[in-house]
């Protein structure tokens, strides 16, 4: 198991994002976590990354990284793309690729990785991120934070905004991506999508996990289809 | 509108009184209308940085224009004296308006920077004219009155009309938009809210109150200097409404009177102590008083100074009402309750921070003369008299409740339920369906529990402490009892409750579900509910009565939360009814 | 007039770097901690108060600035732990009152203990003034053109600091977390930047910058509680022109403030000349043009003149 919580708990101020929530993540998994806006799934991630304040346990490959700041989480594999990709717009595409390897040592092999995946940004490494499409801006961020050689790659929203055509590229990396052994967490309102990607999935409401269980059953599952899946 | 007469005259009452007291020692009077004037100064600088949220440091330059056209209009045109006051008010909020404009574009630090670099430009200015006595400023300038005490009358009529103002602005749609701006430019937006014409005013009216302090700082002190309106003026304002609590009206003269005052304290030799004292002043505010010293006496007498006469009441009621009824050990808590008449056994369960006492008015049901009745009203374990236990959960009091019953060996009671012991009620009747003959719920809880919205926990907390606030809360949610004595009663009682019960029971009661669980209860159910119960909304209602085989409701329509102390008279008769129905 | 022109660029960007360094550390912090720190220059003064103390006692000036230094990190991790951390999140101008309420202690501070005489701080380089005369083709009335020796040396040692600055923040580890804290908080923290030790740092920087911004001109202001008061207004200033991104936007800045600030006096001088006024002094309003940069500059351009186009918060 590489990453485990019970009774893990996110608030803001007095108001609880996140309640008890019970998430494992095995060895080479896709999770997807799927739910309405607010409840909870961005507070899960931050909270796993250390970003905000948590309550409950983590344990991280058997140990407890509850009390770890994010830095220090960073290095022992576990990474956040997040939401709204939060690239560094005045530094270079390679740049920006380079400080993802902030805590990691820098290796040129990695940054080649990156570059076979997401070919585009091969081409754009001399042009400042802040003037990238969104979609190249995605890319990056996922480029960025797979520099840091992640044991376990959380993703927030990584197709929000995104047309269409390049959602699926970004889906179509994932996949790659999880051909390499990694595991991902991934958090997404495009439920169909997310599903279709992943081996299991949690159902976020209103901060609490109300279902769990095989990713393509739960694309079956009626209550999913109606609440998610518009069907 | 009595409320602010009444507020008016004793402003003004105390005002002059104060005034008297010191009419021979006209250096104190002096001081007096310092403290006002600056008052004045920071009731406006209030308008623009705690209601509208706008950071300015350069509001003492509003002062230096009024101060200056006043002494201007005064002397080299001779207008007279109110007027010119009022024109150089005026004046001041033209160039509040121009420099208003640029915050249409800015937002904090840069605002700040710009409002500075303002009060520096005008300052300077004003140094280099000679028309208006450059570097050496204006001496001899026309006093409000020779006499001390008269010019401080005037000062104080002054403050007086500004602060019945502000407050009526406060309350209109000019005030309630700028409060919108300071709390978020966007919604304000949503809302319909011009914005930048909010923030305009807000500059102009803070203006103008500078501009009039300013004025009357030229002609109660008669000597001004551009550098009296310097930076450090700014920086003083500011520390005034810190310390009085950002938004708070009268805040300011707390404010004026520790800076002021402490100018005076540190007149000669102590000038930098002086900074170093408003320094740490803005520091500590800032830190642990971000609401200031108003708020902070408020909240402490709400905390922390009731404290030490609850715990008298509480001593001395304990020991003075358990006389009146019987107590009996029950599991590891020994509970309290009275009764009354004999025949069939109806008990009485009170609500959160309540007691036995909220049965009194309702025990007696001898009015009905063919059947009797044996009425029983118990405290609940951590409630009232009944020695506290360590759980707060709804469970656990039926499961008390259950045995409370047995003890009595009341034969198929009718149980009767108020609020929270409403749903100790139904726990019980879902857990044990055939100990009640049938049950009673006053405006309950819905099967589904009850959420308390999370920034209600503070006040509740606040409720341990603070008997005001729990008289209060009781009130609120019996609006139709107008009897003071009972209310204090009710209130004294309440206080009687388990501390840590006043945060656990509204979670208690947001775990509280018996959704499905209640089809198993064959008995009947009277369900009453007010419509002016501030709690329990029509729609839980629905649901509690769906949730059971055979309820029946009885709505109220001039009642709240708690008719059983609003309308005993009432009560007592849909409950006869539905006794005799079963 | 040529010369004048020539003379007043030549003051003006000697000045200008002393504002551009002061720009530099105030928008280093405001970029990273997100707070306008109005005790710029009086943490900066109580520094330059202690390098003058420990130049007093040993004479040796290579320890006075040593000294003035390491009491600028003392005081930048106070500020920042024991102040800044408690009101983070709480709101921007809380933040801002506090360093105002700072702004007023260390100035008291400083009357307390080294009193409001002016304290002589002596040359640190000790070149004479040059005087150059251009050829008669350019210099009609045959004004000489000074360039002050120690200015220059001022001028030299800042830009060498800008350098090293420069290379600091673009290359190294702790100054690369700096940059990308200040571009994106949440940005740095997911890749793994401790973004506390990074606003540190910021503070550290920022107030050392300042002391030594102070202690450069300290021969020439004297050392007194206020010598650094009017150097943060131009200081925030060229930061406002520098839209508070890139340090070299801040020393830009800061030099363009410089010659604009020198070229204005000399146009109000002539102005005044010509109109015979002679009872205001274009030197006293030199402070209200900067000002007044400010104001223009903010309304026109909030981002700053060189300021992002895609990072448009204020």
């Amino acid at each position: 198991m590489v990453l485990e919580t019970s009774f893990f708990s996110v608030s803001y101020g007095r108001i609880e994002a996140l309640k008890d929530a019970n998430i494992h993540i095995d060895e080479h998994e896709a999770i997807a976590v799927i739910g309405a806006n607010g409840a909870g799934k961005s507070s899960l991630l931050f909270g796993l990354s250390g970003i905000v304040e948590s309550k409950g346990l983590i344990r991280y490959k058997g140990n407890d990284i509850s009390s770890l700041p994010s830095h220090e989480r960073v290095k022992l594999g576990l990474t956040l793309c997040p939401e709204n990709r939060r690239i560094f717009p005045s530094l270079t595409t390679e740049q920006n690729l380079k400080l993802g390897a902030f805590r990691s040592k820098f290796k040129k092999s990695q940054l080649e990785f990156v570059y076979e995946l997401f070919p585009v940004l091969y081409e754009r490494k001399k042009q400042i991120a802040g003037y990238l499409s969104g979609g190249e801006q995605q890319m990056l961020a996922i480029g960025r934070a797979m520099m840091a050689n992640p044991v376990l790659l959380m993703l927030d929203e990584p197709s929000l905004g995104l047309a269409p055509i390049l959602v699926d590229q970004v889906f179509k990396a994932l996949e790659d991506l999880k051909k390499t052994g990694l595991s991902v967490l991934l958090v997404e309102q495009n439920a169909y999508k997310a599903l279709s990607f992943a081996d299991r999935a949690y159902i976020l409401e209103t901060g609490k996990v109300i279902l769990e269980g095989n990713a393509k059953q739960l694309l079956s599952n009626d209550r999913v289809r109606s609440a998610y899946l518009g069907i | 509108m009595r409320s602010l007469t009444r507020y008016i005259t004793i402003l003004l009452i105390v005002g002059i009184l104060i005034g008297l007291l010191f009419y021979d020692k006209s250096f104190i009077l002096a001081i007096f209308s310092q403290v006002l004037v600056f008052s004045i100064a920071a009731l406006g600088l209030n308008i623009l940085t705690g209601l509208t949220g706008q950071v300015s440091i350069g509001n003492a330059a509003f002062m230096s224009i009024g101060a200056y056209a006043s002494t201007i209009f005064v002397m080299k045109l001779g207008i007279p004296m109110p007027i010119a006051i009022i024109l150089a008010g005026t004046m001041a909020s033209i160039f509040g308006l121009i420099i208003g404009f640029p915050s249409l574009r800015m937002k904090g630090f840069y605002l700040a920077i710009t409002t500075m670099a303002f009060g520096v430009v005008i300052e300077q200015l004003i140094s280099v004219i000679p028309y208006l006595g450059a570097h050496d400023g204006i001496r001899n300038i026309t006093k409000l009155s020779n006499n001390e005490f008269i010019s401080y009358l005037y000062v104080f009529l002054v403050y007086t009309i500004l602060i019945v103002v502000t407050k009526q602005i406060q309350e209109s749609p000019i005030g309630f938009s700028w409060k919108m701006v300071r709390d978020g430019e966007t919604s304000a937006t949503c809302f319909g809210i011009n914005t930048g014409k909010a923030k305009l005013s807000a500059f102009m009216f803070s203006a103008f109150y500078g501009g009039i302090a300013g004025a009357l700082y030229a002609h109660t002190i008669g000597y001004i200097r551009a550098a009296d309106f310097g930076l450090s003026r700014s920086l003083d304002l500011l520390a005034m409404i810190m310390i009085g609590g950002l938004g708070s009206l009268q805040g300011g003269l707390a404010g004026s009177i520790i800076i002021v005052g402490l100018r005076f304290f540190f007149s000669r030799g102590f000038g930098p102590w002086l900074s170093v004292i408003i320094g740490s002043l803005l520091i500590i505010f800032t830190l642990f008083f971000s609401r200031g010293i108003t708020w902070g006496i408020t909240i402490n007498w709400h905390k922390r100074l009731q404290v030490p006469f609850i715990s008298v009441m509480k001593y001395f009621r304990l020991r003075r009402t358990k006389m009146s009824g019987k107590m009996i050990d029950i599991k590891d808590s020994s509970i309290f309750y009275v009764e009354k008449g004999s025949g069939k056994a109806v008990v009485f369960v009170h609500g959160n921070t309540g007691s036995s006492r909220w049965w009194n008015l309702v025990m007696d049901l001898s009015d009905d003369k063919e059947n009797s009745y044996r009425t029983i009203a118990l405290d609940l374990p951590n409630f009232g008299r009944s020695k506290s236990i360590k759980s707060a959960e709804i469970d656990t009091y039926a499961d008390y409740l259950v045995e409370f019953i047995d003890r009595l060996s009341l034969e198929k009671p009718v149980i009767v339920g108020h609020s929270l012991g409403a749903a100790v009620v139904m726990s019980l009747s879902a857990r044990y369906p055939d100990l009640p003959s049938a049950i009673v719920l006053v405006d309950g809880p819905s099967p589904a529990g009850l959420v308390t919205p999370p920034e209600h926990y503070p006040v509740i907390e606040l409720y341990k402490t603070s008997r005001e606030l729990m008289k209060k809360s009781l009130a609120a949610i019996a609006p139709g009892l107008n009897n003071d004595k009972i209310l204090n009663d009710l209130t004294d009682d309440a206080m009687l409750m388990a501390p840590f019960a006043f945060t656990e029971h509204p979670k208690a009661l947001e775990r509280f579900n018996y959704m499905g669980k209640l089809k198993s209860y064959q008995g009947k159910v009277l369900i009453m509910w007010g419509k002016k119960d501030i709690i329990i909304t029509e729609k839980m209602v629905d649901e509690t009565l769906k949730q059971y085989n055979r309820a029946e409701l009885v709505v109220f329509d001039d009642i709240g939360h708690s008719v059983m102390v609003e309308d005993p008279v009432l009560f007592k008769k849909s409950l006869l009814n539905f006794l005799r129905s079963i | 007039m040529f010369v004048k022109v020539l003379q007043s660029l030549i003051f003006g960007l000697f000045q200008g770097c002393l504002y551009g360094i002061m720009g530099f550390g105030l928008s280093l912090i405001f970029s990273t901690v997100g707070v306008m720190n109005f005790a710029h220059g009086n943490s900066g003064m109580i520094g330059v108060f202690v390098g003058w103390t420990v130049l007093f006692l040993t004479k040796n000036i290579f320890l006075a600035f040593l000294a003035a230094i390491i009491s600028a990190t003392i005081l930048a991790i106070f500020i920042d732990k024991a102040l800044m951390k408690r009101v983070k999140g709480l709101s921007h101008s809380a933040m801002l009152i506090i360093t105002l309420g700072l702004l007023l202690i260390f100035e008291g501070l400083a009357v307390i203990i080294w009193g409001t005489q002016p304290l002589i701080f002596p040359e640190i380089f000790g070149f004479s003034p040059k005087i150059v005369f251009l050829p008669q083709s350019l210099n009609k009335s045959n004004i000489p053109l000074i360039i002050p020796g120690n200015d220059l040396a001022v001028f030299g040692t800042i830009m060498a600091l800008l350098l090293l600055l420069i290379v600091f923040f673009k290359y190294s580890k702790p100054g690369l977390a700096v940059q990308a804290r200040s571009e994106d908080e949440i940005g740095a923290r997911v890749i793994g930047i401790n973004t506390q030790a990074t606003d540190t740092l910021s503070w550290i920087f920022g107030i050392a910058t300042a002391v030594f911004a102070g202690l450069l001109i300290a021969p020439k202001t004297t050392v007194n509680p206020n010598m650094l008061t009017n150097l943060q207004f131009y200081g925030f200033t060229a930061a406002v022109f520098g839209g508070f991104s890139s340090i070299v936007g801040a020393m830009a800045g800061g030099l363009i403030l410089g010659v604009i600030e020198k070229l204005v006096i000399l146009g109000l001088d002539e102005l005044f000349l010509l109109l015979h006024i002679t009872s205001i002094n274009a030197v006293d309003l030199q402070l209200s043009i900067v000002l007044l940069c400010i104001i223009v500059t903010l309304i026109v351009k909030p981002t700053g003149l060189f300021g992002n186009k895609y990072k448009g918060k204020v």
